[in-house]
């Protein structure tokens, strides 16, 4: 269905809705940028259970690594037993010390409610962000229906199967022979969506040394960054982190190798090189069949 | 941002103060001196400058603050707080933090004790008070255990933190605990496999400890570091010192633990430390001496 010639489209088009759209889009990527600068709430308090836990997984992901083989075997084999039993330690010393923080909460009487109401507020800014891109898309493509509908926008330089008419010819439905290669305004408006992220990577860049100093800051002082999904703190996270333990150890005792073989039994032969001592075998000593030969090739036993 | 062929000293050449400060602070540098320099010629003697950016200056005046307290300088970390506290207020936690370093710096660690546990009560996870704690139970020279209980309490919240280990090995070396400083060693060890030092370190550890399986490892352990860094004349020495105590030991012990090819392997170790060793001193006016030292070992592999 290769039709040699192309349809000439008015330049008015060009003009008043390919270029627009683009500038219009540009500029709400930064202004839902800015805004989310400005709008950005204070962090919030990380518990001492989600650092416990996040610190003993990393921790114990380094048998996982490359430095395992500077490691002589046997320490390897017994921190492979230990390593499990560590974690599920932590997991009793973070119940224990969530209900000695429950009991100290009841002992200290209705200070605890001040901790719970805010809550749902709390898990609302942590998808703030999201909301307001998803809103931006929403009234972003409204209007384009509305007020750029009914022409042909431009045609894409690759084919595109009849499944996508429908998607991308919105609002030609009398043209069915149309090739679906010309599309309207509101797949220019995807394309254009997707393509953004990356101009606005490069845009916008990484955030100044101060930011990521300040981010490394609230680490360090235990608070957490918005917008992480650990930051509903509340009882019904730390109980499921506390299970994430438990799995992990389980994970711990499937991943780890059966017998582990560290590259530090062999470093003596890599210092000594030639000088290192050949290895006796003692295995063929009393083998008589190894010290008999059969026929021409009888050759001399030293 | 640094570009890649920007370091230290084309940036001070250039007179760009406040990317030399970044620079510093970006590869943890620990140049004093230098710090303070930049910084008042960045924002004059008494740091009351602006410059555009509010949070370089802010971390430019706490950067300047800790090298004050390095130098002893309380005069300018104490204007340092003051224009800090001007600008961010003192409920900031960052702040509290910087003022209890302050106290810290002049002695006064009760006052410093208390900032932390106001610290810790507001935020239980507060790595950075946990740290300090150790760090003032550390000055005060308290009790070991009680030490211990710091650093402890500290390591309980960052098992990952390896300079954190390296503490607990210098606290358990320091009371003769050598298994558990073994242990802390080898924590270390996993954090930073390419140190040489560390590797050297955990085998003279493993040689104190004595016994065969001990020797054995750290037999391994000091080829480890020479395979890292030909260089390390204490590695070398060590080499020869530790093989030749577990040919000893192989010596006295019963005879199924022995095993031949192990002390054949400990012998060449011994010779080639010992070469390596003479190696070093070839030319310099020790060599009598320490070639006295290595025939010593030397000469009596073929009995052992």
């Amino acid at each position: 269905m290769s039709t040699a010639e192309n349809i000439l489209l008015d330049s008015d088009i060009r003009d008043w809705v390919v270029l627009p759209l683009f500038v219009i889009m540009v500029a709400a990527g930064l202004l839902r940028f800015h805004m989310g600068n400005v709008l950005k709430p204070d962090p919030k308090q990380g518990t001492k259970v989600t650092q416990r836990i996040q610190s003993s997984v990393r921790a114990v992901a380094i048998l996982k690594g490359g430095a395992v083989h500077f490691l002589s075997t046997s320490k390897l084999e017994s921190r492979k037993l230990a390593y499990p039993k560590l974690l599920r330690a932590q997991a009793i010393w973070c119940e224990n010390h969530l209900d000695e923080q429950d009991a100290a909460g009841e002992k200290n009487g209705g200070e605890n409610d001040d901790g719970d109401m805010p809550n749902p507020f709390s898990s609302m800014e942590g998808m703030m962000g999201n909301m307001a891109f998803m809103v931006q898309n929403m009234i972003m493509m409204q209007a384009i229906q509305h007020f750029f509908s009914g022409f042909i926008l431009l045609k894409v330089p690759f084919r595109l199967t009849l499944g996508f008419k429908q998607m991308f010819q919105r609002g030609l439905e009398g043209l069915a022979t149309l090739e679906t290669s010309y599309v309207s305004s509101i797949s220019w408006y995807f394309l254009v969506m997707f393509g953004l992220r990356g101009f606005f990577k490069l845009a916008i860049g990484s955030p100044a040394l101060e930011t990521q100093e300040t981010h490394q800051a609230w680490q360090k002082l235990g608070k957490q960054p918005p917008g992480r999904p650990g930051t509903t703190a509340g009882a019904a996270d730390d109980d499921k982190q506390i299970e994430m333990l438990e799995q992990e150890a389980d994970n711990l005792e499937m991943l780890l190798p059966t017998q582990f073989k560290s590259n530090l039994d062999q470093v003596e032969k890599r210092l000594l090189q030639n000088n290192y001592p050949k290895k006796k075998s003692t295995i063929a000593k009393n083998d008589f069949l190894l010290h008999h030969s059969v026929g021409k090739n009888k050759s001399k036993k030293n | 941002m640094l570009g890649p062929n920007e370091d230290l000293p084309t940036l001070i050449a250039r007179k760009d103060h406040l990317e030399v400060l970044r620079y510093i602070r970006v590869h943890e540098l620990r140049e004093p001196s230098l710090v303070i320099t930049h910084g008042q010629s960045l924002l004059g003697t008494k740091l009351s400058g602006n410059l555009g950016d509010d949070a370089a200056r802010l971390a430019v005046l706490e950067q300047v603050c800790l090298a004050a307290l390095d130098l002893s300088n309380h005069d300018l970390a104490e204007g340092c707080l003051s224009q800090l506290k001007d600008k961010v207020g003192k409920e900031s936690t960052r702040f509290r933090c910087l003022l209890a370093r302050c106290l810290e710096a002049s002695a006064d660690f009760d006052g410093a004790n208390a900032i932390y546990d106001q610290l810790l009560a507001d935020n239980p996870a507060n790595l950075v008070a946990l740290q300090r704690k150790y760090c003032i139970a550390r000055a005060q020279r308290k009790e070991p255990s009680e030490v211990i209980a710091a650093l402890d309490e500290y390591l309980g919240q960052q098992l990952s933190d390896v300079s954190g280990w390296y503490e607990m090995v210098k606290l358990r070396l320091s009371i003769a605990d050598f298994k558990g400083a073994a242990y802390a060693l080898e924590q270390v060890v996993l954090g930073c496999p390419l140190d040489s030092d560390i590797h050297m370190q955990l085998a003279e550890v493993y040689a104190t400890l004595g016994g065969l399986e001990n020797l054995l490892l750290a037999r391994k352990h000091m080829a480890q570091a020479l395979e890292l860094d030909g260089t390390n004349l204490r590695a070398k020495f060590g080499l020869v010192s530790v093989a030749n105590q577990y040919l000893e030991a192989s010596s006295e012990a019963s005879k199924k633990d022995i095993d031949e090819h192990e002390k054949l392997v400990a012998k060449e170790l011994v010779k080639y430390g010992a070469t390596a060793v003479m190696k070093d001193y070839n030319g310099s006016k020790m060599v009598e001496t320490v070639k006295a030292v290595m025939d010593d070992f030397t000469e009596n592999l073929e009995s052992l």
